[in-house]
Formats: structure tokens, C-alpha cells, sequence
């Protein structure tokens, strides 16, 4: 499905914590302004998406790419990093990824932007207006 | 030859490290050698040493500076243990490169009486000297050996083989690096300490002796003067700091780990604060409009304060790890498994599994907390990773006693453990999977306990029938210290 005008097509969350997942999915959910939420349980789960659309010899998974990431960074096997220097590694078309985490680490904050993927940095709790500022942004980066 | 062997002086031509080459006959004489007999020698046996001490300088000094040495006085002596002096220059012989490549001394005899009795006060007091540093050497209670400016052996102490397991035989006589060179290549230094006559340091060097074992040793190279005010030789200290040097890595060991563990905390306890202030943020929100909405949101909250709690507690339990004042007591271990079964009753009914907990009576003498600790954290991990889809839901315990060890089995028919971690399941902050997420402390606290009980503990079978095996000493016997080598 085309996105609309004011609505992103798909976001993809990626988030091991299913507290923060319900909440992403809630206020993801109720902005109305995404067509499609897909949800990776962690770092691991969202690279085998991305290595299936690298792939010409599979099929998209549905709704692939996303026109953003939501991305914590603190998930077992692999983590935030991990998933950004693969999915860098794999030379793709660019992916726009907001990474969201409870980390307010200078340290962390570098390390995420220092991705060129990496276009926003939030620190939980999301919040109906957050999403509403990221839908905006992504329907206004086109 | 003949013109030289017709000589009544001594001609003797030396090449690298002091070897003898070539001598004509009135030198074959006194020592009673033939050419053949002295081809690299660096001196006959019946030599006085000291007086060898003096030569191998003298063909150093040539050797080094290019440049001839008049020695006013040198004592050779006889086969038949005659002490003669002679007045010897030595001249260095280059090669086509210009470097010094052979040494030839011409000696004349002293026949003048009063300098003959000179030459032999002088000389009784250089071998005074000599040997009361040999013997000094000798007695020193750490590990120290003499060397000559060509880094042969002169004494060593008696410490020095064991150090380094030589078994070799006598040293003296022995050139340093032929017989230590893989174990303390220290040539260069050595020539360092000698050329510029100031000592030497080499810290924490790392030495792997024949048997394997590693050590780390602080040497130091200091040079020794002879009476006339040149270098003689060095003296070698070799002091093990390998305790301190293992202290210091598992010191760097715990700072690393208490970073980690700084950050990771900092992180656990921070993350379920903000999914709570999440929840609390929507049960705002939605609290007139969808009141089923916010009971719901309630109990997800009751769910992060628990989880919340677990991860404080086994930060108490990390904390408290470390300690060492738990004492040892007679542990019996049906009792000790029956009472954690117990404790995980409703636990293990509720979630449908069948315990079984196997083991003739075992008494042990140990740390009654850690092996609590130890038991409970795999038994309530066996209830936490049961797998819903499995009808018939096993936990097993068993457990036996062999050659003075405990072998305990904690085995499960659950949802086993991810390949990929399985390397690094004992992990600081290692969680199993994202599914049934624990803090990750849990089984890193399991092997800490274990290790400090003396004992180990091994993941088989990671996918399904899980079993951890845990053996312990059934006495405390061996129940290291943080910072003791097991090895003694």
C-alpha cells in the first residue's frame, strides 16, 4: 500500500522488551500516522529481515524496507551497534533509523550517531508526541 | 709459520669470543697443546680462571675499540703449574670491511726480578678480589650470576638453576646466551652494561621456563670493575615478581569487570524505571477513557517492580559475592535440595513440571550460602526456561560423591540454550534469550560461587535436556583465594 500523504508507510520497532514494545506499538498505533508497524524482537531477528531483502534470490518480507527504524540498542545476541555496522555493512539503500533508549550516555549518544543511518536519538519513555515529530520528519524528509 | 714458530716470544692469534685460533711453538710449550688440542679453546684447563678473567677482557677491549693494547704484565701459566709474566701488546687483525675480525698477542717474558715480584702482588691481589665477588655471588640468597665481559658464567648463586629449571650441570665457563638465550635473550643489554658501564633494568620480562610454566622477572644488569677501574663483567639480577604480576592482571581483571558491571547497572535498573514511567504516562492518558486499558497497564507494572527487585537483590548477592566471611560448615545435601524444591513448589505446580531429586546421603563441608546460592539459581533458571509446549515438563537433580568430589547434575527438559551464547552463557550480564529475559547475572554468579568453592561447572547438551554439572570439593580443603594460584 502507498503511504497517504501524512502517514509513513511502515515502521519497523525494534525492541526486545515487550513493556517497551507494547508502549511503542501503543503510541505508534494510535498517532495514525503509520500504515504498517512491524516489530523484531531483537537485533537478530531485524538483520535476518534485512539480510532476506539484501537477498535477489527471496522475496521482500511484507512491507520491506521500512521508512524507519525504531531501534533500542541494549538487546541480547545482538545489539543496536551490531545491528548498525551489519545493515552498514551490507551496502543497502539508505534506511532511516531513530534510535530509542533508556541510555542518556554521552558515550551511547556518540556511538548511535555516529552511524550515518542514524538520524534521531530518544531517550524512553516514547511518547504520542515524539511520534507524531518523528512521522512529520520522515514524511518531510522525502 | 715457520718464522713465527721460530720465535722465542709468544704469538697467539684469537678470533670471536676469545677462542684460541692459532699459536706458535714457544706457546705450545709452555701450555703443552698442540694447535689442534687449542682450536677453540678459550683456555686450557690448567689455567688460573682469574688470570682467564683478565685475558677474555684484554681481547674484549681489542675487540671493541680497534685499537692495540700494551699490557705492561700477564700471567700465563705453565703446564706444569709454573706461574711466568709476560709484557704482551695485543693488535687487532680487520677484515676486508675494516671490522675487527681476529686478535694477535706477541708476548715477551719479564726476567727483571723486582717487576716479576710486582706482577705477582698485583696479581694476588686481582684474584683476591675476584674471588671474594665469586663467593659473595655464590651465598647471595636470590638469584644472581657473574659474568665476564663476554657474558660466560664466573659463579652464580645458588638459586639461579632453580629459577629458571637448568639442569645442565656446572655453569661456570658457559657462555650466557648458549645456554639461556631462549629463556633470557639479554645479550644486547648485557653488551649495553658492559660498553657504557652503567646498569641496566629490564622490568616484568616474561620467561617461559622447559617446563611451561611462565613466570615474570625484574633483571638487573649492573657492571663489575676489576682494580684497575675497567669493567670486568656484570653481575645479573633476576627478581620473580610473578604474584605481583598476576595481582596486578587480576586487578585490571575486576576493574574491567566493575566497569562493565557499573555501566550494565546503571542501564538494568535505569531501563524498567522508564518502561514504568511509560506505563504511568498512558495510564494518565487513557484513565477516563479506557479503564480496562490502565488495570492492565497496573499489572504490567507489578511485573517490572518484581523484575525490577530480582535484578537489586542479585546485585546484593554480586556485591556480597566477593566476601570472604562465610564460614564452612557440614552441609547435607538432600536436605539442602529438598528445602530449594520446597521453596519453588508452587512455582514448579504452576507451571506443570515433575522434580526429582536423586542422590545417596552427601555430606559436605563448605560454604552453606554459596552452595545454596549455587543450587537455587539453576533449579529456579530449569523452572524459568521450562518450554510451555512440551507436555511432560522434567527438572532432575542428582547428585554423588567420587574420589572426595561432589558431582551435582541439574538437568531440564526446557527451552535449552541459544548456540550463539552458549560460549559466553557464564557472562557478565549474559541474558538467555529476549523471550524470558533474566538480568544475566544469574549464572555468572553460579560460576563465581562455584570457583570460590574450589570447584567447576560445565553446560552439556545446550538444547534440550540442559544439564549443568557442578563439581566441589567435599572438603574446603582447596578453596582458593581470590588472588591465590592454584598451583600453589
Amino acid at each position: 500500500m502507498e503511504p497517504t500523504e501524512d502517514k509513513v508507510a511502515t515502521v519497523l520497532v525494534v525492541e526486545d522488551n515487550e513493556g517497551d514494545r507494547f508502549l511503542a506499538n501503543h503510541y505508534l498505533t494510535s498517532s495514525g500516522r503509520f500504515e504498517h508497524i512491524l516489530h523484531a524482537e531483537d537485533g537478530r531477528v531485524a538483520l535476518d529481515l534485512f539480510e532476506q531483502w539484501a537477498d535477489p534470490n527471496r522475496e521482500n518480507p511484507d512491507h520491506f524496507p521500512p521508512d524507519v527504524v525504531l531501534l533500542d540498542i541494549n538487546m541480547p545476541r545482538v545489539d543496536g551497534f551490531e545491528f548498525l555496522k551489519q545493515v552498514q555493512a551490507m551496502g543497502l539503500p539508505p534506511v532511516r533509523v531513530v534510535v530509542l533508549s533508556s541510555s542518556e550516555f554521552n558515550e551511547d549518544i556518540q556511538q548511535a550517531r555516529s552511524f550515518p543511518m542514524v538520524k534521531d536519538y530518544l531517550v524512553k519513555p516514547l511518547s504520542g508526541k515524539t511520534v507524531t515529530k518523528m512521522a512529520d520528519e520522515v514524511l518531510g524528509s522525502r | 709459520m715457520d718464522v713465527l714458530d721460530a720465535m722465542t716470544e709468544l704469538v697467539l692469534v684469537k678470533g670471536d669470543r676469545s677462542k684460541l685460533l692459532w699459536a706458535n711453538r714457544a706457546f705450545r710449550e709452555i701450555y703443552a697443546m698442540s694447535n689442534e688440542d687449542l682450536h677453540h679453546l678459550i683456555d686450557s684447563e690448567h689455567s688460573d680462571p682469574d688470570d682467564t678473567v683478565q685475558y677474555v677482557k684484554d681481547d674484549h677491549h681489542v675487540f671493541t675499540t680497534g685499537n692495540v693494547l700494551d699490557i705492561p704484565s700477564e700471567a700465563i701459566t705453565h703446564a706444569d703449574g709454573r706461574v711466568s709474566y709476560f709484557h704482551t701488546i695485543k693488535s687487532p687483525l680487520f677484515n676486508a670491511e675494516g671490522k675487527v675480525e681476529r686478535t694477535v698477542g706477541v708476548s715477551r717474558p719479564i726476567l727483571d726480578p723486582s717487576l716479576v715480584q710486582t706482577s705477582e702482588l698485583h696479581r694476588e691481589a686481582h684474584k683476591a678480589t675476584l674471588g671474594e665477588l665469586r663467593s659473595l655471588i655464590q651465598y647471595i640468597p636470590f638469584p644472581v650470576a657473574m659474568l665476564d665481559v663476554k657474558q660466560r658464567f664466573l659463579s652464580h648463586s645458588a638459586s639461579w638453576p632453580g629459577l629458571l629449571e637448568y639442569d645442565g650441570g656446572p655453569l661456570s665457563g658457559h657462555f650466557f646466551d648458549d645456554v639461556f638465550d631462549t629463556q633470557l635473550p639479554l645479550a644486547q643489554e648485557i653488551e649495553q652494561a658492559i660498553t657504557t658501564a652503567t646498569a641496566v633494568h629490564c622490568q616484568a620480562l616474561e620467561i617461559q621456563n622447559p617446563s611451561g610454566r611462565r613466570i615474570y622477572c625484574d633483571v638487573t644488569i649492573q657492571p663489575w670493575w676489576i682494580r684497575d677501574g675497567q669493567v670486568g663483567g656484570v653481575v645479573v639480577h633476576v627478581h620473580d615478581v610473578t604474584r605481583l604480576k598476576e595481582s596486578e592482571e587480576a586487578l585490571k581483571q575486576s576493574y574491567d569487570e566493575l566497569s562493565q558491571f557499573n555501566y550494565r547497572v546503571s542501564h538494568d535498573l535505569v531501563a524498567p524505571l522508564r518502561t514504568i514511567r511509560g506505563y504511568l504516562n498512558m495510564c494518565l492518558e487513557q484513565f477516563a477513557e479506557n479503564p480496562q486499558l490502565v488495570q492492565d497497564l497496573h499489572r504490567k507494572m507489578v511485573h517490572r517492580v518484581d523484575h525490577l527487585s530480582e535484578l537489586v537483590r542479585d546485585v546484593l548477592n554480586l556485591t556480597q559475592m566477593g566476601q570472604d566471611n562465610h564460614s564452612v560448615e557440614a552441609v547435607n545435601l538432600n536436605e539442602l535440595v529438598d528445602g530449594i524444591v520446597r521453596l519453588h513448589l508452587d512455582e514448579l505446580a504452576a507451571n506443570r513440571m515433575e522434580v526429582t531429586a536423586t542422590g545417596n546421603e552427601l555430606v559436605m563441608y563448605t560454604e552453606r550460602v554459596r552452595l545454596q546460592q549455587i543450587l537455587e539459581n539453576l533449579i529456579s533458571n530449569a523452572v524459568k526456561y521450562h518450554d510451555p509446549a512440551e507436555k511432560k515438563r522434567t527438572l532432575n537433580v542428582t547428585w554423588e560423591l567420587s574420589d572426595g568430589q561432589a558431582r551435582i547434575l541439574v538437568e531440564d527438559n526446557g527451552l535449552g540454550v541459544d548456540p550463539s551464547i552458549e560460549k559466553n552463557l557464564f557472562d557478565l550480564f549474559m541474558r538467555g534469550s529476549a523471550q524470558h529475559p533474566g538480568n544475566g547475572l544469574g549464572l555468572y554468579l553460579v560460576q563465581k560461587h562455584v570457583q570460590r568453592l574450589g570447584g567447576d561447572i560445565v553446560l552439556s547438551s545446550p538444547r534440550k535436556n540442559t544439564q549443568f554439572t557442578v563439581r566441589l570439593p567435599q572438603h574446603p580443603a582447596r578453596i582458593p583465594t581470590p588472588h591465590q594460584n592454584m598451583d600453589g
